[in-house]
């Protein structure tokens, strides 16, 4: 069976395990159907096809080509000084398997980096290879996403964005100076000037015409807390990545210790998990809601608050914003409640037009009025005026949510045909 | 009290409209024609399914509603809630006699009710769109049972006819002992001797040889890609509720796999 064998076994626990640390991993930003004979779609809301004992969707196959690597990151597992098993996936092997786990719906397509094992050329051209015998060979016209290793030469990456659905370069270390400290053989240049070709070659195949390229577009990840920068820094820079590099994703992984032995790494106990949550927060704000990156930290708030939502941690800065009247607020406004949502405000919107909404509907619209009602207009006297911002704040903190990312699409992938129901 | 008995097919619910306008008399409720309450129901109206009303109803509410909210009624006639017939039939009414907004008159309890019912079905739709597990039978035939509340095959078939239209796969309802067979061509609706099936999937000796070692591949990378250090099973069951676990090869007991 297409070179599958026992060893490809070991080989997936192996390059399976190595790959973990990369949380870049939804599937999403495009929607395209198979055709006759092919394998493969791509919904625009990425389907999660199991959930890992961390708790963590599991999408797409993430795995390295090879856990051997020729650079000595300090944050990374599989940097060159550390001694575990390592192995190298050969691209038919690797092709195979994706399709044998496709086929079985155990996965949305595969996510595919890699170590730099002989040169960053080298490695590139493995992933290249591996592109080619899905889309040719198999057919495969499910969801790749690919990573360019820094340094690889500009052709490589530009064949790879003609293969994949999305590219990632990872920035990882926020700033130039750490990068070089932790990370010697690499440098800002070399990943910036890959993001910089994938945005200038997006710009000129706009979707939909012509061979794609990366319909869904570029991303990236940032390892939090590996280094000493401060929330703002990294927001400040994730919101540059969106609007200059044109980034549809920005991803942040909490800094898991694993080199402890490396003095130029901070001695953390336990990842920074409700950093990464606060941050993800904080990006949605950026992205879905409307937020300038200035409204979220600024100077005399270069941190977000680890105990409340950043949305929250406005309002109260901001009573002066409040009281909104949900029948009259625009839809910028809403967003700005917390409590309230995308989905919940486009649902006020529409609702109001037909009658006059009062507290009772807004709670079954889906806003979570035990945080909302303080700054809505009509939530009688609990507002933010006669409470003020502390009581408030410690009302929330009760009542802190486990929101997770909005998830507008319910359904709207899973199109019935119109007719012939029969209740069984 | 006004009953109207229909054949329980989403164009008797049509011809049941169609009547009710022609009638210029509205049901209190709807009965299936098989059911014991029929019968207890003198007087009731007969409702006769007929495609020209179908036509007819479907052509006004295409009118009034816009693509999502003809989306909407389905899912929620696909829920199978006990009342949701009623439910619909006044939603109908209601957006039939209306100048076009009622589906987004969330304000309004029955509207608000349909909504919800769909987007309930909608999302144990999306989960099965990802939970479902097929197995390579010896004939070739990518093969899956499911365990759905709600019936879930109309939706999933179009899912799975776009995403797997190169193999033949089918896919299996324990709950209304029906599947959906893809053929590469078109679907066909199936039964099977429920025999055949143990432990979430087929019988071990109707699968291919090389299948028990592909679930293990499967098995070791799900065990490899969890990060230790974060471990949080309190998510992954909220996520993924036990009730599913049984279908999923990943969360079966890893078997040897040469022992075939
Ligand atoms: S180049 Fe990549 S794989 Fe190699 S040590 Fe650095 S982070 Fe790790």
């Amino acid at each position: 069976m297409n070179m599958i064998t026992e060893k490809t076994l070991k080989k997936l626990q192996i390059l399976g395990a190595s790959a973990k640390y990369d949380v870049s991993c939804a599937s999403s930003g495009v929607r395209r159907e198979g055709w006759p004979g092919s394998l493969g779609s791509v919904s625009s809301w990425g389907v999660c096809h199991s959930f890992a004992d961390d708790g963590r969707c599991i999408s797409l196959l993430k795995v390295l080509l090879s856990n051997y690597c020729r650079y000595d990151c300090a944050y990374c597992l599989n940097r060159a000084g550390n001694d575990l098993p390592r192995a190298v996936f050969n691209p038919e092997e690797l092709a195979g398997l994706t399709m044998e786990f496709y086929r079985r719906n155990y996965i949305e397509g595969l996510f595919l980096s890699s170590g730099v094992y002989r040169s960053p050329d080298d490695t590139m051209e493995g992933i290249v290879r591996t592109l080619r015998l899905l889309r040719g060979k198999y057919r495969f016209t499910g969801y790749i996403h690919a990573k360019c290793i820094p340094g690889a030469s500009p052709e490589l990456v530009l064949q790879a964005g003609s293969l994949a659905d999305r590219l990632s370069v990872n920035v990882e270390i926020p700033s130039a100076v750490n990068l070089k400290k932790l990370a010697p053989d690499k440098d800002h240049q070399s990943i910036y000037a890959p993001m910089r070709l994938i945005r200038d070659k997006l710009a000129e195949s706009p979707a939909g015409r012509g061979p794609a390229f990366a319909p869904a577009g570029q991303s990236t990840q940032l390892i939090i807390g590996a280094s000493n920068e401060n929330d703002q820094d990294v927001l400040r820079l994730s919101s540059l990545l969106y609007q200059r590099a044109g980034l549809k994703r920005v991803y942040y992984s909490g800094f898991i210790p694993v080199n402890a032995y490396d003095s130029r790494l901070p001695a953390l106990s336990e990842p920074p998990l409700r950093r990464e949550r606060r941050l993800y927060q904080a990006d949605w704000l950026m992205r879905f809601y409307h937020f300038q990156v200035g409204e979220i930290v600024d100077d005399p708030h270069p941190q977000l608050d680890l105990d409340l939502d950043p949305k929250s941690a406005w309002a109260l800065r901001h009573p002066e914003f409040f009281p909104l009247n949900p029948n009259r607020a625009s839809y910028r406004e809403l967003l700005r409640v917390p409590g309230l949502g995308p989905e919940s405000a486009k649902r006020i919107l529409a609702a109001r037009r037909c009658r006059k909404l009062h507290p009772e509907h807004l709670a079954k619209l889906g806003v979570v009025m035990k945080r909302a009602r303080f700054f809505l207009e009509e939530s009688h006297s609990t507002d933010i005026h006669s409470l003020g911002p502390d009581k408030v704040r410690s009302l929330l903190l009760g009542e802190e949510s486990g929101a997770a990312a909005p998830n507008p699409a319910w359904g709207r992938a899973l199109q019935a045909p119109l007719m012939g129901f029969q209740r069984a | 009290m006004v009953i109207f008995i229909y054949d329980q097919t989403f164009e008797g619910l049509l011809s049941a409209i169609y009547d009710a306008y022609i009638l210029k008399r509205f049901p209190d409720h709807l009965r299936g024609s098989g059911e014991l309450a029929a019968l207890a129901a003198p007087g009731a109206h007969q409702v006769e399914t007929r495609p020209d009303k179908v036509e007819r109803v479907f052509r006004s509410l295409c009118r009034k509603l816009t693509r999502q909210g003809l989306q909407q009624i389905l899912m929620a006639w696909l829920s199978e809630e006990t009342g949701s017939e009623d439910l619909l039939f006044r939603y109908l009414h209601k957006a039939l006699d209306s100048g076009g907004r009622t589906e987004k008159d969330l304000g309004d309890p029955d509207v608000l009710a349909v909504w919800r019912l769909a987007r309930k079905i909608g999302r144990e739709a999306e989960r099965y769109a990802g939970f479902v597990r097929f197995q390579k039978t010896g004939q070739g035939v990518y093969f899956a049972v499911i365990e759905p509340r709600h019936n879930l095959l109309p939706l999933l078939k179009r899912h799975f006819a776009g995403r797997l239209a190169g193999q033949a796969w089918a896919i299996y309802d324990t709950v209304r002992h029906y599947g959906v067979f893809w053929d590469k061509s078109g679907f066909r609706d199936f039964t099977v001797d429920e025999a055949l099936l143990c432990d979430g999937g087929l019988r071990p000796d109707l699968l291919e040889e090389g299948e028990r070692f592909l679930q293990r591949l499967w098995q070791s990378y799900f065990a490899a890609c969890a990060v230790r250090e974060r471990l949080n099973q309190r998510q992954q069951q909220r996520c993924m509720p036990r009730k599913y676990w049984k279908y999923l090869s990943e969360k079966q007991p890893v078997r040897p796999w040469t022992d075939l």
